[in-house]
């Protein structure tokens, strides 16, 4: 059985005050509305009419004024909380007689099904308890199954137990300053074990990680999926040791990680493999490491029309999922840029297109040409172009784009067709 | 107490075990190359203009979905900068999870590449050996020797600029290695 309190005049702080009096497990269900398990209080007080009088005459102690309802589901104690002035208690088997004669409105549920309802002919919740569940489930799906269930106090769920913020982080004062970052790293380590098991111990996973090395260090890491493991946090904060060393002696050492929900998926024994989020995390700092932070992440192409605009994208998270391989696709000529496009020397024939090109590393005669095809855009920005494009084949074979600038009217080789 | 030392010959005669392909070649190569071998280094050479790229990036195209899925592709630019290529390739290889891993070596300096000691490429083949990934290399000429599993070599592409528009090109690919099944195709890449 299960106790629903709502608040219909005080203080918010009273009525959690009230329901801790009588159960420490609470679920918040809103501002206004809380829900605490009866057992227990059975033994304690007595039967259920001697426990809503004690909460009510506690009720009254503080100064506040609530609606009380005693049921067997925790969602019908509250739907009768909310819509029944005073003590309700509702012995199991008596939840239509009692929440029966309520107008259909009270029920937590979309407009479209009260709509759907009404349009039935079902006025009260007793109307749409009578009609048959099969039939309800067929037409309302799931949702009037649910409903009906909540009417009839059938079923039960868990509560969500409210719990009060945590404090997740931890701080050391070092007897002697430490400079290298081996030493750091084990005093780190511990802290983040210590911090993950409590983590753990609530279920949550850490999303971000701060580290502040006083005095001028900080240490910031975002995870793009929960961790639950210390050693991925603590192989981050390692890289980021290798890469920003402490600039002098650290004195103290504070960690502060963020909880999360942990990360749930579901494996197909058929799905193509992805790479493992936690391994991924790891390898992509090892890569920034290496080539440098904006060297590595996902291609994501620019919402304009401007030539090779796009941008690495940093937050790389792959996706589990078949793919379908399409065999029988056509070869598409692939087009490989020149970052930034080589400054050319083009010659020109009297019908103003390209005899003979040279730039860094190719020169040759011009034998097959296509274009122009002029381009122009983002005239409002400083990013604005205006060009003509060739494609040009060289007499050695190679396939090239030129392009000549408007404004500076040079000439430059944006890519190879490759 | 002596460590085992692995001699580079022994490396180099160190067969992979047979094992599946992935189909991720195109259509028209199919009948010189059904797919590229799991676990082991796919060579791909040629100039500029041979159809080096349009081979790996259908490569690309098949392993994430009709047409190169971007979300699906982790790109690592290294600058052209050959030690951290390498490198680079190395822990991508070694952090496991992808299954088609491209090495593009074509822009960089080719002094410099041919500087590479070979015991570089026969790490990156043990990385990739004894998994279900497919490394392919793309480079001006042929550098992997014994550490590639299968060797392709483009050259001699025609390109077809029917009135005013480049249309396409044949590309003529040679299959070097494995020896027993060389040959050469040829394919139509289409430009528009």
């Amino acid at each position: 059985m299960f106790v629903c309190l709502q608040l219909q005049r005080g203080a918010v702080d009273d009525l959690l005050t009230l329901a801790d009096t009588f159960s420490p497990h609470l679920e918040r269900c809103d501002e206004r509305t809380v829900l605490i398990p009866a057992y227990g209080l059975e033994r304690l007080i007595g039967t259920h009419t001697d426990i809503a009088e004690a909460i009510l005459r506690r009720a009254g102690e503080l100064g506040v004024e609530i609606w009380l309802a005693i049921a067997g589901h925790p969602d019908t104690a509250m739907l009768a909380a909310h819509n029944i002035e005073g003590i309700t208690i509702i012995d199991p088997g008596r939840e239509v007689e009692i929440l029966g004669p309520l107008p259909l409105e009270v029920l937590p549920t979309t407009f479209d099904i009260l709509d759907t309802l009404q349009r039935w002919g079902a006025e009260t919740l007793a109307d749409f308890a009578a009609l048959p569940p099969l039939g309800v489930i067929e037409r309302l799906g799931d949702e009037g199954g649910r409903l009906q269930a909540l009417i009839e106090g059938r079923g039960t769920r868990p509560l969500r137990i409210a719990r009060p913020p945590e404090d997740y982080t931890a701080q050391v004062h070092l007897d002697e300053p430490l400079s290298s970052s081996e030493p750091l790293l084990f005093i780190i380590s511990g802290m983040v074990h210590d911090i993950v098991k409590r983590l753990a111990s609530h279920g949550l996973a850490v999303s971000h990680f701060l580290g502040v090395l006083t005095p001028l260090h900080e240490i910031r890491i975002a995870f793009p999926v929960p961790v639950q493991e210390p050693m991925v946090i603590l192989k981050q904060v390692q890289i980021d040791l290798e890469i920003h060393k402490p600039k002098c002696a650290i004195a103290t050492v504070a960690v502060e990680l963020q909880p999360t929900p942990p990360r749930t998926t579901q494996h197909g024994l058929f799905t193509p493999s992805a790479p493992e989020p936690a391994q991924l995390q790891t390898l992509l700092a090892r890569l920034r490491a290496l080539t440098g932070a904006d060297s590595v992440g996902s291609p994501e192409l620019l919402n304009t029309h401007r030539p090779d605009a796009w941008r690495l994208r940093q937050d790389v998270l792959f996706e589990t999922g078949r793919v379908v391989t399409n065999a029988n696709a056509a070869v598409r000529l692939s087009f490989r840029c020149f970052r930034p496009p080589l400054a050319a020397r083009v010659s020109i024939t009297p019908q103003h297109r390209p005899a003979r090109l040279e730039a860094r590393g190719m020169k040759g005669s011009v034998v097959a040409v296509a274009g122009p095809w002029r381009t122009t855009g983002e005239w409002w920005a400083e990013t604005e172009w205006a060009r003509d494009e060739w494609d040009v084949g060289l007499d050695d074979g190679a396939l090239y784009r030129l392009y000549r600038e408007h404004r500076t009217n040079e000439w430059f080789v944006e890519g190879v067709y490759d | 107490m002596s460590l085992p030392v692995r001699k580079l010959i022994d490396l180099a005669l160190r067969k992979p075990a047979a094992s599946a392909v992935c189909p991720f070649t195109p259509k028209d190569l199919r009948g010189l190359l059904p797919g590229f071998p799991e676990g082991a280094i796919t060579e791909i050479s040629g100039v500029r203009s041979s159809g080096r790229t349009t081979i790996f990036q259908a490569g690309l195209a098949a392993a994430t979905a009709a047409g190169v899925r971007l979300e699906r592709l982790l790109w690592v630019r290294c600058r052209h900068d050959v030690q951290d290529t390498l490198k680079a390739a190395d822990l991508i290889l070694h952090g496991g999870g992808f299954r088609l891993v491209v090495l593009d070596l074509c822009d960089l300096p080719l002094i410099e590449l041919q500087r590479v000691p070979p015991s570089w490429w026969h790490r990156l083949r043990l990385s990739v050996e004894n998994t279900t990934g497919v490394l392919l290399v793309a480079s001006t000429t042929p550098m992997l020797r014994q550490a590639a599993a299968v060797q392709l070599e483009l050259s001699g592409s025609q390109a077809h600029w029917p009135g005013t528009l480049l249309n396409g090109v044949d590309l003529r690919v040679q299959l070097r290695k494995p020896v027993q099944s060389a040959g050469s195709a040829t394919l139509r890449a289409r430009a528009i």
